[in-house]
């Protein structure tokens, strides 16, 4: 049996992501098993203070490239709490429609360029590009149509600008609604199906590795929840969302500049393997369709099959959204103006489930309208004592399998979580051609 | 018609630029010459817009190794982009790796990129004194390039 291994993997992010991986194991003792993170924190809640709540939501809608949905629609919510905005059930309608194009739109690009290259044992979607075109041009599809959505009904597929405190400052057209619902039924629910065909022929490829944790999502009674709800862990019980700090028990470790999560455990998993988990009951046909398709089934304690629920939720955020649709299309839609007139000013605390997980957002104003103190909790943060908890688990499973072997593992296992080390620039790095 | 795609963190200093530019040529009203796409800090939301047949002028910061301010316009061919490699999320994913996938699925617009060098890219930053200044430079160049466009599409 080997008795030593040393791996350390580092930048197993992008530039400014950096996020390494280390394991050491000495004598047949592991005494060393976890993801650092070494990137600098962001203070985004002192960027908060002193902003008035008409731009706070602006502002945390560029916290992250790709998750500026999630941000803008938790923070809407907190400032909305915190000065008693009550907001119409069309608001609410037309924010769930875009949290299921979110939703989708992350969860198949996650899937198919970062997961699916793993499964083929390629180094990155680049050779999937020339292998698997018609997989590749039919995810893009999927995310056009999000697009499509995002330009819609918020104004813009990135960074929302119509969504504001209270409502909508313009309202989708009917006929432009029917159209894009229809795209959805066709193009939308064939290119899933054809997608899920090929990944179900790679199951195979999904290391079988199982660690039963603790699984936190939001739940409702009414739906798949991920607009609203209260907090739900699978080791039992529900808690209102303004007791998020009993649950997320932050704390500090000395390898991760992101500080860390645990609750009844010592760790916890959010994402899509949560969400799945705590609220499978609750899928739509098309979801529970593509849920055996791939052969998920609840209770799943393997963490790599993340990456299959979440394609088992594009499903059912696809199908969501069309029956939203038609019951904004079937009641008519209303012109309403944006409730902005405070009753209240004090604190305003909200979660939504973004694609990696939960997302708290909690603020507090003062009289003015203004952000005194502010405290946002992101999914990948609760999830790194997990991970780190997984490869301690896992290593000495696989010990006796080769290092690149260990290695190739490791990193899927982390990808599996699709972390959220750096919402970074993308400056281009540009060196002129000589001729 | 072509299409100014800014690229950047609005939050992020001198990264703002393209953001910046995309909502200033917005406050001037609409343009039949143009359609504008601020894309933040998501490069992925390039790749859509490259997969079209109308060319695209991306606005981005870029270390070129001139003076802060300094502006360059180029093609992808005429530089030489810096991949981020190993990508363990979608953010990791940069124009330059866009630029690739989008040559690799088959037609690619034509594309042309004003970069513009930074003085500091950092989080609660406003844009330096200096890629402020440049900014009627910039929208020179994207008006010139909307003329170049507008006269083709007449001729054809």
């Amino acid at each position: 049996m080997r008795k030593d291994l040393n791996i350390d993997v580092h930048h197993l992010t992008r530039v400014e992501g950096h996020g390494n991986i280390v394991v050491n194991m000495k004598n047949g003792v592991l005494e060393k098993a976890e993801l650092d993170i070494v990137e600098a924190p962001r203070f985004f809640e002192a960027m908060l203070k002193g902003r008035n709540f008409m731009e706070v939501a602006i502002i945390t809608s560029r916290i992250c490239g790709i998750c500026s949905l999630g941000h803008q629609i938790a923070s809407l919510k907190a400032t909305e709490k915190a000065l008693g905005l009550e907001v119409s059930e069309q608001t609410k309608i037309l924010r769930r429609i875009l949290t299921d194009g979110a939703t989708f739109q992350s969860n198949t690009l996650h899937a198919l360029f970062l997961a699916a290259p793993d499964f083929l044992s390629v180094g990155s979607v680049f050779p999937l590009v020339n292998t698997h075109k018609d997989v590749v041009l039919a995810a893009l599809r999927l995310k056009r149509l999000a697009n499509d959505i995002g330009d819609l009904i918020s104004g813009r597929a990135i960074h929302p600008i119509r969504c504001v405190p209270g409502g909508f400052t313009k309202l989708p057209g009917a006929g432009d609604l029917r159209t894009l619902q229809e795209k959805l039924k066709t193009e939308g629910m064939n290119d899933l199906r054809f997608i899920v065909d090929v990944i179900a022929s790679l199951a195979d490829k999904i290391p079988s590795f199982t660690r039963e944790t603790e699984y936190i999502s939001l739940t409702s009674p009414e739906e798949y929840a991920f607009y609203d709800g209260v907090i739900c862990s699978s080791d039992g019980g529900t808690y209102p969302v303004e007791d998020y700090l009993k649950v997320t028990n932050e704390f500090v470790v000395s390898h991760s500049s992101s500080k860390h999560a645990r609750f009844n455990r010592s760790s916890y998993m959010v994402g899509a393997l949560a969400r799945y988990n705590n609220n499978h009951r609750q899928l739509h046909p098309f979801g529970r369709e593509v849920e055996q398709k791939l052969g998920l089934t609840a209770p799943c304690y393997n963490p790599y099959m993340n990456t299959v629920a979440q394609l088992v939720e594009v499903a059912h955020c696809i199908e969501n959204s069309i029956q939203l649709m038609d019951r904004l299309l079937t009641d008519g839609i209303k012109f309403e103006k944006p409730n902005q007139t405070p009753s209240r000013y004090g604190q305003g605390i909200a979660a939504t489930e973004v694609p990696r997980g939960i997302l708290f957002h909690d603020y507090t104003y003062n009289r003015q309208g203004n952000i005194v103190a502010a405290n946002c909790i992101i999914p990948t943060g609760q999830n790194l004592e997990n991970i780190d908890d997984d490869m301690k688990k896992l290593v000495p499973e696989i010990i006796e399998e080769s290092k690149e072997e260990i290695t190739h593992k490791l990193e899927m296992l982390v990808r599996a979580y699709d972390p959220c080390i750096s919402c970074s620039v993308h400056m281009l790095d540009v060196e002129f051609i000589e001729e | 018609m072509i299409k100014i795609i800014g690229l950047g963190n609005a939050l992020r200093g001198d990264d703002a630029i393209g953001p910046e530019i995309i909502e200033i040529l917005e406050a001037m009203g609409e343009n039949d010459a143009w359609q504008l796409i601020d894309a933040g800090a998501d490069a992925f939301t390039v790749l859509e817009h490259l997969l079209g047949d109308i060319p695209v002028l991306l606005i981005d910061c870029a270390d070129m190794k001139m003076a802060p301010g300094g502006v360059k316009m180029f093609t992808v061919e005429e530089a030489s982009l810096a991949e981020i490699s190993k990508h363990v999320s979608l953010h990791g994913f940069g124009f330059a790796e866009v630029y690739r996938m989008a040559r690799q699925l088959g037609q690619c617009a034509p594309c042309k990129i004003i970069g513009v060098q930074p003085r500091e890219v950092a989080f609660d930053r406003e844009l330096s004194l200096e890629v402020k200044k440049a900014i009627p430079e910039i929208l020179n160049l994207i008006n010139r390039e909307a003329m170049i466009h507008e006269e083709e599409s007449t001729y054809h």
